[in-house]
């Protein structure tokens, strides 16, 4: 108990710390990533997100 | 708080220049030093004052307290009868100053040391502390390390004193730190150790012990013996909470990587140029033109529930390049989520040593994906120049955790404590620079 109450010297860091652990298991839990997107389509609902025709590929290229 | 210098209720004559200096422990004050010439001298219960020596040098600097001044520590009201201008033996360039403090009511004593700038509030103990050949002191609360050993030499002394302050020059003083507390020792000889305990103080409490401005004090530089690192009061619960954070955010990486990763999809592909329907000019069976080939389309799967998505990729290619564009389509909504693999995988021997580079396989993470029926389409894409077949694989699995995400949560918790462990090892390294006894050297 002594030791949870000396962390009231550090409230503020010990408030932050907190607040990105829940972050974090928010983000795993929900399958967020806090970092970038490998995601290289605009998500949409209707399909339409590419140009993606059945004769092949529109919009990449090899080096 | 403090109270101007009084008027001292008694006072000798200066043999030397019959000044006339004035003291305040009449019942113990032997000693003096003259502010006019500069003599330190005895005046004994019986008999003629005696000179015992007239120093050479004397402060030119602004004396940050004045002799009869008082002040409170720890509510305790303090005078200063005597001042001392201090160099170690072998390094006269170490000059310090120490004022003696005589407690109003008890007559007990104390002495305030600064030296650049870093206050020292020294007493006398009666424990004996019995260093180790390591040179540690072990007490009940800490470990003392010896930092600094010398002989002092008296510059200069004013007021009154109730001992021979010359006869210290003949002492071996040790200092042991454990900031911000100090153990000194004063040796005559092997059989004759005198203890200190001493405590850091900051400017601002010797300024306002004394009711003087800060501008008064002198001008603190570099580190001082005792000083305390920076966050010396939260470390201990800084470096434990943050810590502890850091291991609990690893716990619950591993945990989800452990109870997500769900393999939904896993199936081999090939792919394979194009052949033209007419032999060329040649009569050889003609490729199409560039490097694109036929679209795949995977069987349909199931997304199990809405999170992160990873799809992995293996080709078996060997000096041969692939890249595999492909759609992760929802068969409900028709959402579709895109990404590319690149792989390439280069092998080869060359003077006697073989070589490689290159990576067969590739992975993706897709976030956010919505449970439900999906497909891929991949859009495979090759070395036009080369007709093999190449044939990969595509592992699709549910609920995918990013490491990104830890990585990112471990680099926020440990940026501040990372920055004061690191000032706190700047600070503590150049403490030592000081030092004989530096445990860095």
């Amino acid at each position: 108990m002594d030791w949870f109450r000396s962390l009231w010297k550090i409230r503020f860091y010990a408030l932050f710390a907190v607040l990105v652990y829940g972050s974090f298991v928010w983000a795993g839990l929900s399958g967020q990533r806090l970092l970038g997107d490998d995601n290289e389509a605009s998500p949409n609902l209707n399909g339409t997100g590419r140009a993606h025709g059945s004769g092949g590929r529109a919009l990449y290229f090899h080096k | 708080m403090s109270q101007p210098a009084q008027f001292a209720p008694a006072a000798v004559k200066c043999p030397h220049c019959a000044h006339e200096v004035r003291y305040y422990d009449a019942l113990h004050s032997a000693f003096f030093g003259c502010p006019e010439c500069q003599v330190f001298f005895e005046y004994p219960e019986t008999g003629a004052p005696k000179q015992l020596r007239r120093f050479k040098e004397t402060p030119r600097h602004t004396r940050p307290l004045a002799l009869g001044s008082t002040g409170q520590f720890e509510g305790e009201t303090y005078r200063v009868t005597g001042y001392q201008w201090r160099c170690e033996a072998k390094s006269p360039n170490y000059r310090w100053e120490e004022f003696q403090l005589r407690h109003e009511t008890t007559g007990a004593n104390r002495q305030l040391a600064v030296f650049q700038g870093h206050w020292l509030l020294i007493e006398p103990t009666d424990e004996q502390y019995r260093p180790t050949p390591g040179g540690h002191v072990e007490t009940m609360e800490a470990t003392y390390q010896l930092y600094n050993r010398y002989s002092p030499r008296v510059l200069y002394a004013e007021g009154e004193f109730d001992w021979n302050i010359l006869a210290d020059e003949s002492l071996t003083i040790s200092e042991y730190i454990s900031p911000p507390l100090m153990l000194v020792r004063e040796r005559q000889n092997k059989n004759n150790n005198h203890w200190f305990r001493a405590r850091h103080l900051e400017p601002r409490e010797v300024a306002e012990a004394f009711g003087v401005t800060m501008s008064r004090l002198p001008y603190r530089n570099g580190v001082g013996a005792a000083q305390p690192a920076p966050g010396h009061a939260n470390w201990p619960q800084l470096a434990t909470f943050s810590l502890l954070m850091a291991l609990a955010v690893v716990l619950t990486h591993v945990y989800l990587m452990m109870w997500g990763n769900e393999t939904v999809f896993n199936r081999e592909f090939v792919t394979a140029p194009p052949m033209a329907a007419a032999p060329d000019s040649l009569g050889q069976p003609a490729l199409t033109s560039g490097a694109e080939r036929p679209v795949l389309v995977s069987p349909s799967f199931t997304v199990p529930g809405t999170g992160a998505l990873t799809v992995k990729l293996w080709a078996s290619l060997n000096n041969n390049w692939v890249e595999l564009p492909y759609a992760l389509v929802n068969e409900q909504t028709g959402q579709q989520f895109a990404a590319t693999g690149n792989l390439e995988y280069y092998s080869g021997v060359e003077d006697g040593e073989s070589w490689h580079e290159g990576n067969q396989d590739a992975e993706a993470l897709l976030s956010q994906v919505p449970a439900g029926p999906y497909h891929l389409n991949f859009y495979p894409v090759a070395d036009p120049g080369k007709s093999e077949a190449i044939q990969f694989r595509a592992t699709v699995q549910a609920r995918a955790t990013a490491g990104s995400n830890a990585v990112l949560a471990l680099v926020l918790l440990l940026l501040y404590p990372g920055f004061i462990y690191a000032r706190r090892a700047f600070h503590e390294s150049s403490r030592w620079e000081n030092s004989d006894f530096s445990p860095y050297s």
